[in-house]
């Protein structure tokens, strides 16, 4: 019973040769990959600002001081380019989008981690599945065609009602005929951002430890007690993450802006009235962008964004990961 | 931890000056209140869903038709008749190349970040850069694409699949990323006590073992591109005829959408209303693929 | 079927273990593997420090010692699963038929190919049955036919019975006890010189446990075998040779695993030198 059975001899233990260079073939492929995301993100910044510089060079500082962006020769004068009616617009319009989109967002994440049963949680969680991947621009065509023409009503209420109050009636001006405005378009992009928010802030609300949650029940806290007492304090951080990431987003929207909007330069308080944004104006004007260098300035355009944007997701993924690590450290 | 318990007792303790009767009865309202504000904020998010849908099924069902989906684009948009036909071939022609360029790369690059980076400072830049590339305006990376292929060629379906890879990518990384991670150690240190070297432990265990869950968020970036409008509208010109080659102008459904809802005409939003439809339904059924696929996976982990 | 049988014998007759005659092997135990002055740091930590013995061929060698005193990261070390750790070095020597597997041009990859391991929890792979056994063939191109070969590494790990309808079926789909002994056959498939074994039973109930057992009394006579165990008697009954591992506080207050006694195991069991080694036996196991 102990005799020794034929092994193979062993072999040397230094056969290497074709299969240690794979693997680092591989290795570096898969590197590279990964680096890509890093090339493609300084690639974007160098074409986009080599293309954009003849503008910037011809509008000088006025590019971000101008209100007025006349991409023609008037009367012998040469084009002006100033981005600040569509930093204006984008600012009105996600800062509208996120008065409704941050609320709803909230109720919809607390509805599904607190509230719902279990089997309309299932329901609600393919609703805002199917609203994240309805394209932007069937928003777009439902909001020129349908909620433009029917807000148009509403709004005149609104104005009717409110229009002479101070500064209340600043606001709630005179609408556009078809409803296209900051207020339609603000509307529209907050709808399209509820899915982020919601996705974020409900992972966040996930993570509060049960015993957080026992121990303010246990105080005898009502529902509300309890998320404002135990929810909330906790997920602050990845909160702001996440109206951050929603922010980016909502500046960032293009195309359904673009038809609801109403195309127009302009800074006005009047939330009704027709504007633009900084992507809406580049999809509109690129086909056409008026005398040389236009093309160029709308090019410029979109390297204020990208910057902007880029500054804000940095920000937010920095706050989701802090969020991240503070409530992996807290659960653990 | 401690500032959270006392967080909680402040509501409690505030009102002791108050009769033990109105006291309950404020927080029972607050409570009522909040947990209404909660159910409505449910009901408002479903109202839109619900209207865009029937608004796009309703208007665009009546479009849809075999000529419809086949036959070319009008000159005029504002006259009825053609199809959308260039669009759809123009849409599947460049999220199908996108998807083969921007998959491969992003689980390449998901490999690199799992499985060989891990916490390095290279690996952690591009984890952190690609969230930031997620949210790069798509209007944004059509201006890349302008200015970096467009510029110096043409513009074509070529152009439009790159800007579109360049969306999906960051996508397709951060989803097989998640996916890579739930793969157990204790596969991955069972081949390698095997002999087997680690290129092939990642390509013969851990990405069949991950397989379906970076199918299913592909797909789901995949559904996501063939929705890009913007980028689409600076980068590939524009068709009234099939284009099944990647140089020359082409056209997509969502852009076909965009121009037709500009057009004041009503023969223009029909055409519209049913491209939607078209588009809805190519989207979700991807997505509903790409669930059925995760679904599985969830039942094969267990 | 023979296995169970046998179990009963393997219970009663402790004295099988304790005979030296039996446990002899035929070549009187000539070392497979020699470690040398080995210590295992994990970055600046020295988990285990200055290790010395010998794994003797067609023997099983088995580890004991209290938790966290390095049996693990020993073992790791004898087929460089260390490699995988970021921060983990290995200094002393430890050799495999004379050659230095640590050496500069050594492919950690023929190590593991010919020093296989079994590990602690089973981990099939989410494949077939088949597909788990045939993977290391597959990886490692052995030559010969596949279905045979499958066939072999089964029985050698006596699961060939029980799965031998269902091979199609996944490998996670068995009990813990049968993926424990598939994972056996995936490593006995490509016939490796020696199997290391963390615990493999720890994850087992008793009949489980017995029937791996059997299987390592029946593979020693082709392999050679290392074993780490928190089960005495499982040391007792099945290992030829025992290494009594414990942690112990240097100077600096800080704890570093320690090789105590080394020695045949009957011996070790009956007449502990050490009186560390002893305590920890009769601790537990009186
Ligand atoms: N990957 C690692 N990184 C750092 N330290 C480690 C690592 N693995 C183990 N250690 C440390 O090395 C020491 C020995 O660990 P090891 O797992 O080898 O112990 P063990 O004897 O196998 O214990 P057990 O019986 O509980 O399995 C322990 O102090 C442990 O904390
Ligand atoms: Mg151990």
């Amino acid at each position: 019973m102990t005799q020794i059975t034929d092994r193979p001899p062993a072999q040397p233990l230094t056969a290497r040769g074709r299969g240690a260079a794979s693997d680092r073939a591989f290795s570096a492929v898969s590197l590279a990959a990964g680096a890509l995301v890093l090339a493609i993100l300084v690639l974007i910044l160098v074409t986009t600002l080599r293309e954009a510089w003849p503008a910037l060079k011809y509008a000088g500082l006025g590019f971000v001081t101008s209100p007025s962006w006349v991409p023609l020769e008037v009367d012998g004068a040469g084009p002006v380019y100033g981005a600040l009616s569509f930093v204006y617009g984008t600012t009105v319009v996600s800062i509208i989008a996120l008065i409704f989109a941050v609320p709803i967002s909230i109720g919809i994440a607390l509805f599904l981690t607190e509230l719902a049963p279990t089997r309309l949680r299932s329901t609600v969680v393919t609703v805002i599945d199917l609203l994240a991947s309805i394209p932007s621009v069937v928003f777009g065509l439902w909001g020129i065609i349908v909620v433009g023409p029917a807000l148009v009503k509403v709004y005149n209420g609104l104005h009717g009602a409110l229009g002479d109050i101070p500064v209340l009636g600043s606001l709630f001006g005179e609408p556009v005929s078809s409803g296209r405005g900051f207020m339609t378009a603000g509307m529209i992009v907050a709808i399209m951002i509820i899915p982020i928010i919601t996705s974020i802030t409900r992972e966040v609300f996930a993570t509060v430890p049960d015993a957080d949650k026992q121990a303010a029940y246990a105080l005898g806290a009502t529902q509300w007690e309890m998320i404002r007492g135990a929810v909330f304090p906790h997920s602050f951080g990845g909160m702001v993450g996440a109206v951050m990431l929603g922010l980016g987003r909502a500046m960032g929207e293009t195309i359904a802006v673009a038809l609801t909007i109403g195309a127009a330069t302009q800074i006005t308080p009047n939330l009704f009235a027709a504007g633009n944004t900084l992507a809406s104006v580049i999809a509109l004007n690129f086909g056409d962008p008026g005398v040389p260098p236009g093309r160029s300035a709308l090019i410029a355009l979109g390297v204020l964004l990208f910057a902007i944007t880029v500054v804000i997701n940095y920000a937010a993924a920095v706050v989701v990961r802090r969020a991240d690590v503070r409530m992996k450290g807290a659960s653990a | 931890m401690t500032t959270t318990v006392q967080a909680a007792q402040q509501p409690l303790s505030a009102p002791s000056g108050l009769g033990r009767g109105s006291l309950a009865t404020r927080r029972r309202l607050a409570n009522t209140l909040v947990r209404t504000g909660i159910w409505l904020s449910v009901i408002i998010a479903v109202v839109p869903v619900a209207l865009v849908m029937y608004y796009v099924i309703a208007k665009g069902a009546k479009m849809i038709s075999w000529d419809f989906l086949t036959k070319p684009i009008p000159r005029q948009l504002a006259n009825p008749g053609g199809g959308i036909g260039p669009a759809i071939a123009g849409t599947l022609l460049m999220t199908g190349l996108a998807s083969l360029l921007a998959i491969p790369l992003g689980v390449l690059g998901a490999i690199y970040l799992n499985e060989y980076g891990k916490q390095n400072a290279l690996a952690r830049s591009v984890r952190l850069m690609s969230n930031v590339m997620t949210g790069v305006p798509s209007i944004v990376m059509g201006l890349f694409i302008y200015t970096a292929v467009v510029l110096t060629t043409e513009q074509s379906g070529l152009a439009g699949a790159l800007a579109l890879a360049c969306l999906m990518l960051p996508v397709v990384i951060r989803s097989s990323e998640e996916m890579l991670r739930l793969v157990p150690d204790e596969l991955r240190q069972a081949s390698l006590a095997l002999g087997a070297r680690k290129w092939r432990t990642i390509v013969t265990v851990v990405l069949p073992a991950a397989v379906s869950g970076i199918a299913s968020g592909a797909l789901l970036g995949v559904a996501r591109a063939a929705g890009e409008t913007a980028p689409i509208v600076l980068v590939v010109g524009l068709t009234q005829r099939v284009n099944w080659h990647l140089s020359g102008s082409n056209t997509a459904l969502p852009v076909q959408i965009y121009r037709n809802a500009t057009e004041p005409f009503e023969a223009a939003t029909d055409r519209a209303w049913g491209a939607a439809l078209t588009l809805v339904v190519i989207v979700l059924l991807a997505t509903l693929i790409s669930r059925l696929i995760a679904n599985r996976f969830a039942i094969k982990e267990r | 079927m023979t296995a169970t049988n046998d179990r009963p014998a393997v219970h009663i007759d402790a004295g099988w273990r304790h005979d030296g005659a039996e446990r002899q092997p035929a070549d009187g135990g000539a070392a497979l593997m020699e470690l040398r002055d080995v210590s295992v740091f994990y970055g600046d930590y020295e988990a285990v420090r200055g290790a010395t013995l010998p794994v003797r061929q067609n023997e099983i060698t088995a580890m004991i010692g209290p938790s966290g005193c390095g049996k693990s990261t020993i073992l790791r070390a004898l087929n460089r699963m260390n490699d995988l750790i970021r921060g983990a070095r290995v200094t002393g020597t430890i050799t495999y038929l004379g050659q230095d597997i640590y050496a500069r041009d050594v492919d950690p990859i023929q190590v593991r190919r010919q020093i296989g391991m079994v590990f602690q929890k089973p981990n099939p792979f989410p494949k077939s049955i088949y597909e788990n056994v045939a993977y290391g063939i597959k990886i490692n191109n052995i030559k010969g036919n596949m279905d045979d070969m499958v066939e072999e590494a089964l029985t050698g790990a006596a699961l060939w019975d029980e799965v031998k309808d269902k091979l199609k079926t996944s490998g996670m789909a068995l009990s813990g006890g049968q993926q424990q002994r598939l994972c056996i056959a995936r490593t006995i498939a490509i016939k490796p010189a020696v199997i290391l074994m963390d615990e493999p039973c720890s994850a087992l109930d008793p009949i489980a446990t017995g029937r791996i057992e059997d299987l390592m009394y029946e593979l020693c006579k082709q392999y050679t075998i290392v074993i780490v165990t928190h089960n005495m008697q499982q040391a007792a009954r099945v290992s030829h040779h025992t290494a009594f591992f414990t942690a112990e506080v240097d100077e600096k207050q800080v704890r570093h695993g320690r090789l105590v006694e080394f020695g045949e195991t009957g011996r070790i069991f009956t007449n502990p030198k050490d009186p560390r080694t002893e305590g920890y036996i009769t601790g537990r196991f009186g």
